[in-house]
């Protein structure tokens, strides 16, 4: 790492789409990934990112930016996820949350996670099938029975059957 | 453009559909365990999914519920058990569930009981793997049995029991790497002393409108604070040695109302004096009468300069 010269070290990142992000190198360490690669000297040039796209990757770098701006104070840091995460729809949280399992980013994993589940909580079966892209290849009978085994648990939950 | 635009969701969506057991599992650790175990509709893949979720959390399902769960859950490892439970239960049903959670190395451990006045089991007071333990409305913190919680970082004591006044230093005497208390105390009488080289952010509330007659004695010696929030009466009795790390403090003390005798509330300028490292300070003496107030006031101004 060439933090010795005491200079900020910029890092390119490049998207799938070919998109080129520079970013500072100690926001971009935040993801175990990144680190990895420059600790090993392979972050000279630019650091491809096979898996992430420019619009993901844009906002990825913006929460990089902005979560190690905040100094070590565990409550300001949640408060700043929730805002990041607030006007994010579903699809987008999808992207993160692959995004964030490549770059090997814990604390963005966790917050994009818990944001996913509490979208969940309240939706239906069909609902969470058509936003995760799960088909569902169970018989009606077995359906029926894996329903009943569990009966308790859908409980106050809104059904839609238009799956 | 539209068309672009659907195909990226589309293709989002069917990646989310690849993600790997372990992350699905993840998400679902996010979700209480009822509507976890209710995805097992989801589609074959999804089916025992939920048994392989590191979280349990329980909001009032009925005891044989809960054991049906335990039975089926298949994880050696769990990072948080999290019972809420309105209804009463036996002490050897309570003693079950969380010796459960125990023997599979649990993390974080949280307790809601309403009805439950019972003693905890002694194995949890030496759980090796504990690092967050929060104890809601039950519960009593014992003198008998032996502590030792090497790990345990977060302590929530909210309306819990104590066996005497010295339950609570030796508890936490026995916590070497403790940094977050909660105390909020709904006894009559309360008698104790926080003493802690490590804890870096101290919760205290003393409400309790109807009191008027008894008072709560604490003696605080935290050196390495950084955050402290106090909820107390003009007349308890709270005296802090020095907080020179403290940052961020917020003050609240309250008047019973037909208190008379200002002398009886001398503490109160002499805990806002320990104050003077703090950069945010939020006070509130609400309660106080306005001779009172300003006198407290003009204390606070000093220290901060």
């Amino acid at each position: 790492m060439a933090a010795e010269t005491g200079t900020p070290t910029t890092l390119t990142l490049k998207s799938n789409d070919d998109e080129l992000f520079s970013v500072a190198e100690s926001a971009a360490i935040l993801s175990v990934t990144i680190r990895n690669m420059v600790e090993d000297g392979c972050a000279g040039g630019v650091i491809p990112l096979d898996n992430v796209d420019g619009k993901t990757l844009a906002s990825v770098i913006t929460y990089m930016n902005g979560i190690s701006a905040i100094p070590a104070d565990e409550e300001k840091k949640k408060s700043y996820r929730d805002k990041f995460l607030s006007d994010k729809d579903f699809e987008t949280l999808a992207d993160m949350v692959l995004a964030a399992n490549y770059l090997n980013m814990s604390c963005l994993m966790d917050a994009v996670s818990a944001k996913i589940a509490q979208v969940m909580e309240k939706k239906s079966v069909g609902w969470v099938r058509r936003k995760f892209g799960i088909e569902n290849d169970y018989t009606p009978e077995e359906e029926a029975a894996v329903k009943e085994e569990h009966k308790w648990t859908f409980e106050g939950v809104e059904t839609d059957d238009d799956n | 453009m539209e068309r672009t635009e659907e195909h990226t969701r589309r293709r989002s969506i069917d990646r989310l559909s690849d993600l790997p057991d372990a992350i699905l599992c993840h998400i679902l650790s996010f979700l209480p365990t009822q509507k976890s175990i209710s995805t097992s509709v989801l589609a074959r893949r999804w089916r025992y999914l939920w048994a392989y979720v590191p979280t349990l959390d329980f909001r009032h399902e009925n005891q044989e519920i809960i054991e049906r769960v335990m039975i089926l859950h298949k994880v050696q490892t769990i990072s948080t058990f999290r019972l809420f439970h309105y209804s009463d239960c036996s002490n050897y049903r309570l003693e079950t569930w969380i010796t459960f959670a125990i023997a599979r190395n649990v993390q974080k451990l949280q307790l809601l009981f309403h009805l439950t006045k019972s003693a905890l089991p002694r194995c949890l007071f030496t759980c090796k793997t504990l690092v967050d333990l929060r104890l809601n409305y039950f519960g009593i913190i014992p003198m008998s049995c032996p502590v030792c919680l090497p790990r345990l970082k977060i302590l929530h004591l909210i309306c819990v029991q104590y066996e005497a006044d010295e339950a609570l230093p030796r508890l936490l005497a026995s916590c070497p790497v403790l940094e977050e208390l909660e105390i909020e105390s709904c006894m009559d009488s309360f008698s104790s002393k926080i003493s802690s080289p490590t804890i870096k952010r101290l919760t205290l509330s003393f409400p309790a409108p109807d009191r008027s007659n008894n008072c709560y004695t604490l003696e605080i010696n935290t050196p390495a604070l950084v955050y402290l929030r106090l909820v107390a009466g003009v007349h308890d009795h709270i005296k802090s040695g020095a907080l020179t790390s403290l940052i961020e403090a917020d003050i609240h003390f309250y008047k019973v109302h037909k208190q008379r005798g200002f002398d009886r509330f001398r503490y109160v300028p002499e805990f806002i004096n320990r104050l003077c490292s703090v950069k945010f300070l939020k006070l509130n003496l609400a309660y106080y009468k306005k001779n009172c107030f300003s006198h407290l006031y003009f204390q606070f101004m000093f220290s901060i300069m």
